[in-house]
């Protein structure tokens, strides 16, 4: 044990259950082990630096096996069994003002940034982009980089040219109605610089779909610049 | 994710298209049968929707999160149904990625660049070493249940687990850098 080790307050039991992290992350650790782990990484900054440190390496471990496609048949269980779980009323035939409870509406407050993207969008939102055309019931926005395929009260939405996001941030939709954005589905952006997407929501009676820069995991209001929009009207 | 908690069906299925192969692997991987897998897989992913997909964004990455309930009920599948048979048989270093890479999105080209990063880092690991954290990870065994498995002390399994970990996490942050 150094000096330093002494003047951080370690002892040899806490020095000892350090060397144990990799093994608690890998739940290779008895019970009673894991416990003094777990005690430790309650009073100790410097032990859960070194776990968040040690953690990807374990994280990465299951992203090394052999990669094998589940048959689509699992897919189409696990959405089935999804599907059977939800009440009865969300899945009947829509009427806006029932679909309302899927969307977060009132008290939506915009941070400066993207309140004034709103107000540049609403401005621009002429410019923003023209109907296609209609076929087989489906209708086609096509906006900057962006075209949406709405087919009843849902779409697709479908990117090109576009750049990844920065760093632990991603792309997230959003309806726009009126001045309030709802939040929408994450968007992945594949290697080519295109994506897909569903926008799940009622469009009926939307004015827009926008698409924004958000951290990793998404937002509930907007929070970063507009990549780019679709004009629904 | 909160549109999962908030039990939106199509974000759902995004969620499964985005994460569902590398589960089913990581699920194939640990208990080796194809319907095991699959079981394993369906479980993880519809408890993460019944439970409305309580995940803390401090604890790490969606995909982390989601692999650890996976591979978490995968080892109870293992010791449930198989009696936990030591899995040392697989070759993990056969990379059989199915999607050509200019489909990948950067975040999936990432994860495959930090995962053969690791993969080389455990290749080069002393046997003894990464025979322990394989066990550890993917058989779901204990320092104890090793050391009994392999006859050999405690404090052995212990110090090697605690050197490969460290030696493989060093190296993928070099590769990183």
């Amino acid at each position: 044990m150094t000096g330093e080790d002494r003047d951080l307050g370690m002892n040899d039991e806490h020095l000892d259950l350090e060397e144990e992290l990799g093994a608690y992350l890998l739940g290779a650790l008895s019970p009673e082990e894991s416990r003094r782990v777990e005690q430790m990484l309650d009073s100790s900054e410097p032990a859960r630096e070194k776990l968040d440190w040690m953690k990807p390496a374990v994280d990465l471990l299951a992203e090394t096996v052999q990669r094998r496609e589940p048959a689509p048949e699992l897919r189409e269980r696990i959405l089935g069994e999804v599907s059977a779980s939800l009440p009865a009323k969300a899945e009947s035939a829509r009427a806006p003002r029932e679909r309302r409870s899927w969307f977060r509406i009132g008290g939506l407050s915009l941070q400066p940034a993207a309140a004034m993207a709103v107000v540049v969008l609403v401005v621009g939102i002429a410019f923003a982009g023209y109907q296609l055309g209609t076929d087989g019931g489906s209708t086609t926005y096509q906006g900057q980089s962006a075209k949406l395929t709405v087919d009843g009260d849902d779409g697709i939405l479908q990117l090109t040219g576009v750049a990844n996001p920065p760093p632990n941030q991603e792309y997230q939709a959003w309806v726009q109605r009126g001045s309030k954005l709802l939040p929408s589905s994450p968007i992945a952006v594949r290697k080519n610089g295109t994506a897909s997407v569903a926008i799940p929501h009622d469009l009926d009676g939307a004015e827009a779909v926008v698409v924004t820069t958000e951290p990793a995991g998404g937002s509930r209001t907007p929070t970063g610049p507009v990549l780019t929009s679709v004009q629904i009207d | 994710m909160p549109l999962i908690a908030d039990q939106d069906p199509v974000a759902f299925e995004v969620f499964y298209d985005r994460h569902g192969g590398a589960a089913y692997s990581l699920a194939y991987r640990i208990v080796g049968q194809k319907t095991a897998a699959e079981d394993v897989t369906q479980e993880a992913f519809v408890s993460i929707w019944k439970s409305g997909a309580r995940y803390d964004r401090t604890r790490g990455s969606v995909r982390a999160w989601t692999l650890g309930i996976v591979r978490n009920r995968a080892i109870d599948n293992l010791r449930r149904e198989q009696g936990k048979a030591p899995k040392l048989t697989f070759d993990d270093d056969a990379i059989l990625e199915s999607r050509p890479a200019e489909e990948l999105t950067e975040q999936e080209a990432l994860r495959h660049e930090q995962a053969r990063e690791l993969r080389g880092a455990l290749d080069e690991l002393p046997t003894e070493q990464s025979r322990v954290i394989k066990l550890a990870y993917f058989g779901g065994f204990s320092q104890s249940e090793i050391a009994s498995m392999l006859s050999m002390p405690l404090g052995t399994v212990k110090g090697r687990m605690r050197l490969g970990m460290e030696k493989i996490r060093t190296q993928l942050a070099e590769g990183l850098a």
